[in-house]
C-alpha cells in the first residue's frame, strides 16, 4: 500500500473513531439513570432501532472473516449470511412484542431482568447472567482484538511506521470504552445507526468494485472457480451439504438468543413500533452481507486465475481486495466500516455485560441491585473491556475458543429459555436451567475437547438441538407452575 | 373469524416437541453414517490457503439425509413462527393459511436447490443468472424469500399481532401494577423450594 493511501485510509478511521466520540459526549447528557444506560429509557424510534438490531449482528467477522471464509471453502460460509433474514423474523415474531411488553411492565433493564419475572427463579437468572457474560468475553476479546490488528496494519502503511499491537489494542480499547462508559446504550445505538450507514455504503461499493475487477462480473467468477472445483461454488463449497445446514440451523434459529440483539427490542419507544423495525433490519443486514460474498468470491478468482498472488492467510482477502482493487476513499470508507462493524457489537456486548454484572449478578445472589447503579455500571465497563482487552494479547488460543464458543452458547444457552419460554406458558424453571448447563457443558466440551464431528456438523447446532429438546422434554414432563399474574396476562395478549 | 382460545391450549409445541425430536435423530443418523472420503473437502493441491470439495458424489449417499435435514429445519423455522402467533388474536384460520402458503413456497425452493443440485453434479458447465443453477436458487431465491414472511407481519401487525385492544389490555395492566412491585427480583420459585 503507498503512503498517500495508507494516510487517506487512517483519516478515515480517525475520523469515524472522532465522530463516535462526540456521540458519546452527546449521550453522557441524555444518560441520568442505570435504566438510560442499559435501557436508553425505552425511547428508540424505528430507524434507530432497526439500524442497532442489524449492525449488532453484522461484526467484525462479518466484514473480515466472511469474505475470507468464502474465498478459503467456496460458497459454505454463505449459508450463515443467507439465515439472516429467517433468522431475523423468527426474533420478531416470538419475541418483538413479547419481550417489549415484559421490559416495561416489570421495569426491566437487562435480558436477565426479563427471564426473572417469567420464571420468577434466581438460579435461572443466574445461569442467564453466567451464560450472557461467558459469550461477552469472549466475543469482546475477538472483537478487540480484530479491530487492534487492522488498526495495526493501517498505520504500518503511514510515516508513523508499525506500532506494537498492545499500543493498538490501548487505543481500540480507549474509543470504544469513551463512548461506552459517557453515554451507555444511548451512544451504543446512536453509533450503531451512523454505523451502520456506513457499512450499508461501504457494501454495495465494494460489491460494485468487485463485479468490475473479474472480467464478465458474476459469470466470470463462476467459470473460473467451477473449472478448479464444481463444489467450491455450488452452495455446498467445500464444506458439504450437512455442515452448511448445520449452520443454517444454528444461524436462523440462533439468532433469537443473541442477547446484544434482542434487548434492543425491548428499547424501542411504541411495542407497534417492531413492525417496521423488522424490515429496516433485514433489508439492511441483507445489503450489507453483500460484501462477504462479493470479496470473497472476487478473490479466490482473481488467485486461481493468477492476476493476484496466494494470500498470506485467509483473513487478508478483505484487506488486500481493498489495497489492490478499490479506490483510496473507498477503501478508506471500507475501513472505517470494518470498525464500524466491529464497535456496534463490542458497545452492545459491553453494556449486556456490565448490567450482568452490576444488577443481573447481585440480583440473583442478594436480591436487590448495587446502590448507585450507574456509577458502579461504567466502572464496570471498564474492567470488562479491559479484562477482554488482556485475553485478546496475552490469552493465546484462548480467544479463538471462546470467540467461536460466543455465538454458539448464546442460541442453546438463551433460544429455548426465551425464544420459547417467553411464549409457553408451560415452560418450567428446571426446564430452563437444565437447557442451559446442557448448552455451556456441550459447547465447552466439544471446544476444549477438540472433539472432531463427522460431516463438520457445527457443535454449536448440536447443543442448540439438544437444549431445545431437553427444554420442551422436561417441561413436557414436569408439572407446570403459577405464573406471576401480571405475566400471565402479557403472555395472553 | 376470531378464535378465543388459550395460547396453551393448543398443540402446536406438540409439533415444535415432534420436529425436534426428529431432527434429532438425523443428525443422530449422520453422526454415525459411515463418512466418506472427502466429505468435508481437502486443502487445495497448489494453493495453501484454499480448499476444495471435489465432485458431488460424496454426496452421492447422504443428499436424503441432507435434504430431510433441510426439510425438518425448515418446518421448524414456520412452525416457530406459528408459535408466536398462535393465541387468541385474530383470524386462526388466515394466518394458517398465509403460513402455510410461506412453508409450502420455502420447502418448494429449498428441494428444487437440491433437484438443481443433483443436476448440477452431472453437468457443472450450464449458469443461471451467472451462477450454477443450484447456487442462484440458493442466492437470489432462497436468500430473499423470507421477505415474504417480514411483509405478512408489517401488514398483519395489528390484526394478528398486538391489536389495538391488546394495547388497551397491556396499559390497564401497567397503570394496575402497585408502585415498587415491579421490581422482577422475584421470589425463588416453588419448583427450586422443592
Amino acid at each position: 500500500m503507498d503512503t498517500d493511501r495508507g494516510v487517506t485510509i487512517l483519516f478515515s478511521v480517525v475520523f469515524y473513531m472522532g465522530i463516535c466520540i462526540v456521540v458519546g459526549l452527546w449521550a453522557l447528557r441524555r444518560t441520568r439513570s442505570s435504566a438510560d444506560f442499559f435501557m436508553a429509557g425505552r425511547n428508540l424510534g424505528v430507524i434507530v432501532t432497526g439500524f442497532a438490531v442489524f449492525s449488532s449482528i453484522m461484526s467484525g467477522f462479518g466484514f473480515v472473516g466472511g469474505p475470507g471464509l468464502v474465498y478459503h471453502m467456496g460458497m459454505s460460509s454463505l449459508w450463515m449470511v443467507i439465515s439472516a433474514p429467517m433468522g431475523t423474523c423468527i426474533s420478531f415474531y416470538l419475541l418483538g412484542k413479547r419481550i417489549r411488553l415484559l421490559a416495561e411492565l416489570k421495569e426491566s433493564v437487562s435480558l436477565p431482568d426479563v427471564v426473572a419475572a417469567r420464571y420468577q427463579s434466581r438460579l435461572t437468572r443466574l445461569l442467564t447472567s453466567l451464560a450472557i457474560l461467558l459469550g461477552v468475553m469472549g466475543y469482546l476479546g475477538t472483537q478487540i482484538l480484530a479491530m487492534a490488528t487492522v488498526l495495526q496494519d493501517i498505520i504500518a502503511n503511514t510515516p508513523i511506521g508499525r506500532l506494537s499491537l498492545e499500543a493498538c489494542v490501548t487505543v481500540s480499547f480507549a474509543v470504544l470504552v469513551f463512548y461506552c462508559v459517557t453515554g451507555g446504550i444511548i451512544a451504543s445505538v446512536y453509533t450503531d445507526v451512523i454505523q451502520g450507514f456506513i457499512m450499508v455504503i461501504a457494501a454495495l461499493l465494494v460489491l460494485v468494485a468487485a463485479t468490475t475487477a473479474v472480467p464478465d462480473g458474476f459469470a466470470g467468477m463462476s467459470l473460473t472457480i467451477g473449472a478448479d472445483d464444481p463444489e467450491a461454488i455450488s452452495p455446498w463449497g467445500s464444506v458439504g451439504m450437512l455442515g452448511c445446514l448445520s449452520w443454517y440451523f444454528l444461524f436462523t434459529l440462533g439468532g433469537s438468543g443473541q442477547p446484544h440483539v434482542i434487548t434492543k427490542l425491548m428499547m424501542s419507544k411504541r411495542v407497534g413500533d417492531v413492525r417496521r423495525t423488522l424490515p429496516i433490519s433485514v433489508v439492511g443486514y441483507s445489503l450489507t452481507a453483500l460484501l462477504w460474498l462479493g470479496i470473497g468470491l472476487a478473490m479466490r478468482t482473481l488467485v486461481l486465475s493468477g492476476s493476484h498472488p496466494e494470500l498470506p492467510g485467509i483473513d487478508a482477502a478483505a484487506p488486500q481486495f481493498l489495497q489492490a482493487y478499490t479506490h483510496p476513499l473507498l477503501a478508506g470508507l471500507v475501513f472505517a466500516a470494518l470498525f464500524a462493524a466491529i464497535m456496534s457489537t463490542a458497545d452492545g456486548f459491553l453494556n449486556i455485560g456490565s448490567a450482568a454484572i452490576v444488577h443481573d449478578i447481585p440480583q440473583s445472589l442478594r436480591g436487590r441491585s448495587l446502590k448507585n447503579e450507574l456509577l458502579w455500571a461504567r466502572t464496570a465497563t471498564v474492567a470488562i473491556a479491559l479484562v477482554a482487552s488482556l485475553i485478546a494479547v496475552y490469552s493465546g488460543d484462548l480467544v479463538a475458543i471462546l470467540g467461536a464458543f460466543g455465538w454458539g452458547t448464546f442460541a442453546a444457552a438463551l433460544v429455548p429459555v426465551v425464544t420459547i419460554g417467553f411464549n409457553w406458558k408451560r415452560a418450567t424453571a428446571p426446564a430452563a436451567n437444565t437447557a442451559m448447563i446442557s448448552s455451556l457443558l456441550i459447547n465447552l466440551g466439544v471446544k476444549l475437547l477438540k472433539v472432531r464431528i463427522p460431516f463438520r456438523i457445527d457443535a454449536g447446532a448440536i447443543a442448540l438441538l439438544v437444549s431445545l429438546t431437553l427444554f420442551f422434554g422436561i417441561s413436557l414432563l414436569s408439572k407446570p407452575r403459577k405464573l406471576d399474574p401480571d405475566v400471565d396476562r402479557v403472555m395472553d395478549l | 373469524m376470531t378464535t378465543t382460545r388459550t395460547p396453551d391450549s393448543d398443540w402446536l409445541h406438540w409439533v415444535l416437541f415432534g420436529l425436534l425430536l426428529a431432527l434429532c435423530l438425523v443428525v443422530g443418523v449422520a453422526l454415525f453414517w459411515e463418512e466418506p472420503p472427502d466429505s468435508q473437502g481437502y486443502g487445495h493441491g497448489e494453493l495453501r490457503t484454499m480448499r476444495q470439495g471435489g465432485t458431488g458424489e460424496r454426496h452421492a449417499q447422504v443428499l436424503w439425509l441432507g435434504a430431510a435435514f433441510g426439510v425438518l429445519q425448515l418446518l421448524l423455522f414456520v412452525a416457530c413462527l406459528g408459535f408466536g402467533l398462535r393465541g387468541a388474536r385474530g383470524s386462526s384460520r388466515a394466518k394458517k393459511r398465509a403460513l402455510l402458503l410461506g412453508g409450502v413456497l420455502y420447502l418448494a425452493i429449498f428441494m428444487a436447490l437440491v433437484l438443481t443440485y443433483q443436476d448440477y453434479v452431472k453437468d457443472p458447465t450450464r449458469l443461471l443468472v451467472s451462477l450454477p443453477p443450484p447456487t442462484a436458487v440458493m442466492l437470489w431465491v432462497l436468500w430473499p424469500f423470507p421477505l415474504y414472511f417480514v411483509l405478512v407481519y408489517s401488514l398483519k401487525f395489528e390484526d394478528w399481532v398486538f391489536r389495538k385492544e391488546d394495547s388497551r389490555r397491556f396499559r390497564e395492566l401497567v397503570d394496575a401494577a402497585p408502585a415498587g412491585s415491579n421490581t422482577p427480583t422475584g421470589p425463588e420459585s416453588p419448583e427450586e423450594k422443592g
